[in-house]
């Protein structure tokens, strides 16, 4: 039983997958550039977009999911790899000051940990995951997620203070 | 439910020592009650700060919980505190035996935002250091499995080659280790005029002695064979649902290679085969590293008889401001994958900036994998997956 | 060590035996296999074959603090890592050194500002040679070793209170001995029996009124009382105070001669 993986030239699959996606979905952005098909779509269909991802098109490897915090919204990457030669990122921005997504670790169980990560750092809680403790911090007496734009680090202070 | 339990778990296990669950007459015979052990942070595997609380019937691994952040450095935080080019050290100290790589991705991030073009001599040189790093990295790796099997000497002459790669780099670079070499728009500074007849002696002597020092010792020794085969083995659906890239992965046998299939810097203009092994085991694992040793010495004289003449910097201002947007840069460490997305609000210090470690995500595999093993096998499983606490930690 | 504390004062003996003993101690300093970060590499590269640090008898790391003599500090270290640090380094036997190697073990280094960053070592342990560098090179390492080494040699038994290492608080505080700690009721992963351990009970030596540090693992020794008539400044016994003793025994000689 092995892992079978597209064929090495990427000609045409992007629009094939952008195609799919299309169909399936109904997205906000969409578009391919070079190799790279950018999605961006809604936080409640995400967990839809990346089953078909799974199974209708085979994308196998999801590489990573990054937070990154705008003031007043929090923007989700998720990039997937189809490990020949095409990525697709799934972009989602989730209002508000406490962010809830649903978990993929579902489709894709390599999310547990970036679902950790992402919770640890910034505060994202992703609803369903099997295991949601942090994974940096300590976990007692910590009450922060430290990639808030809000908690600062004293970088300036720090180097004055030396001096 | 505990029972059916175990069953089930037992029935996905690969270890050796899977008859012990299964078989109810073993079980009653000896009682189900487990030891919690507790594999704290500091201890002799020289993998890194990592806890494992491992869930024992006997000696025979049934739940393992991984602990990490023992070395978070809060390095993507400070990051954001620092201008573009003053990251790159704080790359440096990632993975910190791959130090090319971590540099060499971050660069690739950034040069995404700023769309330079980079000249192919800067190219040639970074794909030129990268590859010595791996030298440098898989030596170490190997000889650290064999510290962790029992074995001393193998390490010794592991460390013997990273001392002479060391000295190169050092002539290059001016430094042992954190090199910050990799400059967003090129490299640093030229090679100087002695170094490809040095690189190209050292690596033709490597080539001659590696067989000799490294493969005769280890391969066909007994205890190697008896500690590391069938250790550890995954199956190649697990391996990339789990989401294991690198010499990890390609030990199942799926062939995945971020500088083939999604090339990046001069590695078109270089030929080289992905080396793949279909045991799935610890064996498995350390054939591919030593096939990639190979592979990286046949890229280091390629890259040294085509070497383009030119510039070694691109065209780049002194302060670099992207404009506001994303860059992605990804690159094969000897880990696995490592990715960088760089978001910029348009300012001199960048907006956010994530690291994809490999040895955080290979980290995973402890958990779906351990049960099922002896005490000892965890260990070589550690040299299997090889992470480095830097990287795993950030 | 029974007997070396009889002798109030140094003499002939003490002198003789301290050499013997700092000789002895001095070349065989076993180092704890305490490697955090990246300094840990460049520690391992020193004890390899072409830096050797076992021609210098600290060749051989155990991994186990019972053992060992020396913990070379090398990486970063962070608030998790901290307490088990000071756990370890409690748990070594007297007499026992710290060599904080590279930027990060004395002052946190490039991560100065991290928030889970402990700004040097020397915030919960003493220090006794800090080897700069990031990482510092072997022969760097080698040299703090041996500036280690040269303060093992000025090591004396009696009568001489020994210059202990600096523990510096975040005020930036000197602090002579090691401050209490609490382990909270910790329990990180998932295995819930963790929950209800109980912290073991420290006592710090300095709980025991009258006793140096140094005699931590021995109990042997238990200052006489003198009584109160004695004047100050002769024969008063060696308190931990030892070197307010020595110095103010003579002061009539010193001020005759």
């Amino acid at each position: 039983m092995g892992v079978t993986l597209p064929q090495s030239d990427p000609q045409g699959r992007p629009e094939h997958y952008l195609e799919g996606f299309r169909n399936r979905h109904g997205l906000e952005e969409s578009g391919v550039e070079g190799n790279v098909v950018t999605l961006v779509v809604n936080p409640n269909i995400v967990p839809a977009v990346l089953a078909t991802a799974r199974e209708c098109l085979q994308i196998m490897h999801l590489s990573y999911i990054t937070v990154v915090d705008r003031v007043g919204s929090f923007e989700l990457t998720y990039e997937l790899l189809d490990l020949r030669g095409v990525s697709v990122r799934v972009k989602t921005a989730i209002e508000g000051e406490e962010p809830v997504i649903d978990t993929v670790t579902g489709i894709y169980p390599t999310a547990n940990w970036h679902e950790r990560e992402a919770y640890d750092m910034f505060g994202v809680a992703f609803k369903g995951h099997p295991d949601m403790r942090r994974v940096y911090m300590w976990q007692d007496h910590f009450d922060h997620h430290p990639l808030l734009k809000s908690f600062e680090i004293s970088t300036k202070r720090t180097f004055e203070g030396l001096r | 439910m505990l029972e059916q339990e175990r069953v089930a778990e037992s029935a996905a296990l690969s270890g050796r020592a899977t008859e012990r669950l299964t078989n109810p007459y073993l079980r009653n015979e000896f009682g189900l009650e487990t030891i919690d052990l507790n594999v704290g942070p500091q201890h002799p595997a020289m993998h890194g700060l990592l806890r494992l609380i491992l869930e024992l019937d006997g000696e025979t691994v049934v739940r393992c919980d991984t602990v990490m952040g023992y070395l978070h450095r809060c390095q993507e935080k400070i990051a954001e505190n620092r201008m573009y080019p003053a990251v790159i050290p704080l790359t440096d100290r990632l993975d910190y035996f791959a130090n090319m790589h971590m540099e060499h991705g971050y660069c690739l991030a950034v040069e995404d935002m700023l769309d330079v073009e980079i000249p192919p001599r800067a190219d040639a040189i970074r794909v030129l250091m990268c590859e010595l790093m791996r030298l440098a990295s898989h030596l170490p790796s190997t000889g650290f499995l064999m510290l962790e099997l029992g074995a001393f000497t193998p390490i010794l002459y592991a460390f013997r080659e990273r001392e002479r790669i060391q000295n190169i780099f050092e002539a290059v670079t001016g430094a042992r280790m954190m090199f910050h070499y990799l400059r967003i728009g090129g490299v640093k500074a030229d090679l100087p005029a002695d170094i490809p007849e040095r690189i190209w002696e050292y690596v033709e002597s490597l080539e001659a002695n590696l067989q000799r020092d490294f493969v005769d010792l280890i391969e066909g020794n007994e205890i190697f064979v008896a500690r590391t085969r069938g250790v550890g083995r995954m199956s190649q659906e697990k391996a990339v649902e789990i989401g294991v890239t690198g010499p990890a992965l390609r030990c199942t046998g799926v062939d995945f290679d971020i500088r083939r299939d999604y090339p990046y810097s001069w590695y078109p203009n270089v030929e080289f085969d992905v080396i793949t092994d279909t045991g799935g085991d610890v064996e498995a694992g350390y054939r591919v590293r030593i096939g990639e040793i190979k592979q990286s010495i046949r890229i280091v004289k390629q890259v040294l008889e085509k070497l383009p003449e030119g510039e070694v910097m691109g065209d780049v201002s002194r302060r670099i401001r992207p404009p506001e947007g994303e860059g992605f840069g990804r690159v094969e460490s000897p880990r696995g994958e490592f990715a960088v997305h760089v978001v910029s609000d348009g300012s001199d210090v960048p907006y956010r900036v994530h690291y994809r470690d490999p040895s955080f995500v290979n980290m995973q595999l402890l958990q779906e994998i351990l049960p099922g093993h002896y005490l000892p096998d965890v260990i070589a499983i550690m040299g299997l997956i090889d992470p480095v606490s830097g990287g795993w930690d950030k | 060590m029974g007997v070396m504390q009889k002798f109030n004062e140094p003499n002939i003996i003490t002198t003789s035996t301290d050499k013997l003993f700092n000789w002895a101690r001095k070349n065989s300093l076993w180092p704890l296999q305490f490697g955090l970060a990246c300094c840990a590499i460049e520690m391992m590269s020193t004890g390899m074959a072409h830096n050797d640090l076992d021609r210098f008898g600290a060749g051989f790391f155990p991994a186990s603090p019972r053992q060992s003599d020396v913990m070379i500090v090398s990486g970063t270290v962070t608030t998790k890592m901290a307490e088990r640090m000071t756990r370890l380094y409690e748990q070594m036997p007297e007499p026992k050194w710290v060599i904080a190697m590279g930027a990060c073990a004395i002052s946190g280094g490039p991560f100065l500002d991290g928030y889970s960053v402990l700004m040097g070592a020397d915030r919960v342990i003493p220090v006794d040679v800090y080897v700069p560098g990031c990482p510092p090179r072997p022969e760097a390492l080698i040299f703090g070793v041996m500036t280690l080494q040269k303060k093992v040699e000025r090591d004396q038994q009696v009568g001489y209170e020994k210059p202990r290492p600096a523990l510096v608080t975040e005020d930036g505080e000197f602090l002579e001995y090691l401050p209490e700690r609490e382990y909270g009721g910790i329990s990180e992963g998932k295995a819930p029996r963790f929950e209800n351990i109980r912290p073991l009970k420290r006592t710090y030596v300095f709980e025991r009124e009258g006793m140096p540090v140094a005699a931590q693992t021995d109990v042997g020794w238990v200052p006489e009382k003198k009584h109160a008539e004695q004047g100050g400044g002769q024969e008063e016994p060696a308190s931990p105070k030892g070197s307010k003793d020595y110095s103010a025994k003579k002061p009539e000689s010193k001020d005759e001669s």
